[in-house]
């Protein structure tokens, strides 16, 4: 799947990771946090966030070292560069909101097991230029990013009426509860899946263009 | 991929060289974290105090600035006295809430206990003068959204505990039991819970009951210290 990759310009790599190669639409990865914090707006635009920063340091710095780290030792030295910005960025959210730092809860320090971020360092970083490499993880995160906020809105906008806290179908409205419990980040995961299918099909056929469904990933 | 040294392997590396690389990023990674951990502890610091007296003001109503005491526990049973502890570092502390006058409102007092899922940490106001609980804010938990998380957005649950008596129940030579609720009232363990909340709502009243019977006799105790540190 990313033969494509590496044939394309920058801003080719970076839109790629936006859309063709969307870590949660098209590839389905890292859906722990995908699942568990995108119940409300706020909580997946930060960990979105969150994670686009710890992708975009990760893959460059992992690019940087690419000549000096031996094979053998690439898993360990990407996990501990990886473990070391989620660390960071850890400190940085605490200095900022301690509010938010409690919404996102362990999810932030789990970042670092997110097989997109590693996934990405091995499969890309670690064979591409410094450039490339910022590009594919700023549109990969950018991707995640977007992906969480179509799940977050959808889950708060039907759970609670509302979204990034401000309530959007009034004090009336009664708020299906089970959009904001575990099983509404299935049905909003699925909902927006069957779409972005759908949505990509559509416009593969009205193009003319061959068009072939390939299956998740591993995640 | 031409530029890549991952995929030349054609020439084995040196167990020293991997060995090298591997220490060489730990300590870089370990000195990063460091200096991140150095350059943000301050603010982190801070934005905790600051989230812990904003909460302790919310659960004051009227106070307008909040004052933390740590018990110096010196002496034998309660004997101890309060101290003004500025650091704010020990969970064995209580704030102390003024109003513009100087006159002490009440006292804010952390608490932590089990909830559904996970321990759920709250503050809750006293009133040593009034003898009763002034409210209660969640500061931590991690209860199911849109039910164990009502504890804090159900008006008439948050209402239960505005005002609710704590009264000590003498029990002739030992130290008396404290209790929340009037004699007539309900006690802690029937503060009317919220349905599809149960086991949060009864998590909160034995909470804040629990740490009451904790701290009553130390702040009974040392109560003019408490009064007198913004007269």
């Amino acid at each position: 799947m990313h033969t494509t990759d590496a044939a394309a310009s920058e801003p080719g790599v970076f839109a790629n990771g936006i859309w063709k190669q969307n870590p949660v639409l098209v590839q389905v990865l890292g859906m722990c946090p995908v699942l568990a914090v995108s119940n409300t707006t706020i909580n997946a635009l930060a960990m979105g966030l969150a994670t686009a920063s710890v992708l975009i340091l990760s893959s460059a710095t992992v690019s940087l070292l690419r000549h000096w780290i031996p094979p053998q030792a690439r898993i360990v030295t990407f996990i501990m560069v990886i473990a070391t910005f989620v660390t960071c960025v850890d400190y940085l959210v605490q200095s900022i909101s301690i509010e938010l730092h409690r919404a996102l809860g362990a999810f932030l320090s789990l970042i670092v097991v997110n097989c997109l971020v590693l996934g990405r360092a091995e499969a890309f970083a670690s064979q591409q230029s410094v450039r490339r490499s910022l590009a594919d993880a700023a549109g990969m995160g950018c991707g995640f990013l977007f992906a969480l906020l179509c799940l977050g809105t959808v889950r708060e906008l039907v759970g609670s009426g509302q979204v990034f806290g401000y309530p959007l179908l009034g004090d009336r409205y009664q708020g299906w509860a089970i959009m904001l419990l575990p099983p509404g980040g299935f049905f909003s995961l699925a909902g927006w899946l069957m779409f972005f299918r759908w949505w990509t099909l559509r416009r593969h056929s009205a193009s003319g263009s061959t068009f072939q469904l390939s299956g998740p990933t591993d995640g | 991929m031409s530029q890549t040294s991952l995929n030349k392997t054609a020439n084995p590396t040196s167990p020293w060289q991997i060995y090298l690389v591997v220490v060489g990023v730990g300590v870089t990674c370990g000195t990063l974290i460091l200096a991140v951990h150095e350059a943000t502890r301050q603010r982190i610091t801070d934005n905790r105090a600051a989230y812990r007296d904003q909460a302790a003001i919310t659960v004051l109503p009227g106070a307008i600035r909040v004052t933390s005491f740590r018990w110096d526990d010196t002496g034998q049973g309660l004997s101890g006295h309060w101290v003004a502890d500025g650091d704010r570092q020990s969970a064995e502390t209580i704030l102390a809430g003024y109003d513009p006058a100087g006159a002490l409102v009440g006292v804010a007092i952390e608490a932590a206990g089990r909830g559904y899922q996970d321990t759920i940490r709250l503050i809750y106001g006293y009133s040593p003068t009034q003898q009763v609980i002034l409210g209660f804010r969640i500061l931590e938990s991690r209860e199911t959204p849109g039910l164990g998380d009502r504890v804090e957005t159900d008006s008439a649950f948050v209402d239960q505990f505005r005002g609710l008596p704590v009264q000590a129940i003498d029990r002739g030579n030992e130290e008396p039991r404290v209790e929340l609720g009037g004699a007539d009232q309900q006690r802690a363990w029937q503060v009317d819970g919220i349905s599809g909340a149960t086991v949060t709502s009864r998590a909160v009243a034995r909470t804040i009951a629990e740490s009451v019977a904790r701290w009553f006799p130390r702040i009974e105790a040392d109560l003019s210290t408490l009064r007198e540190a913004h007269l």
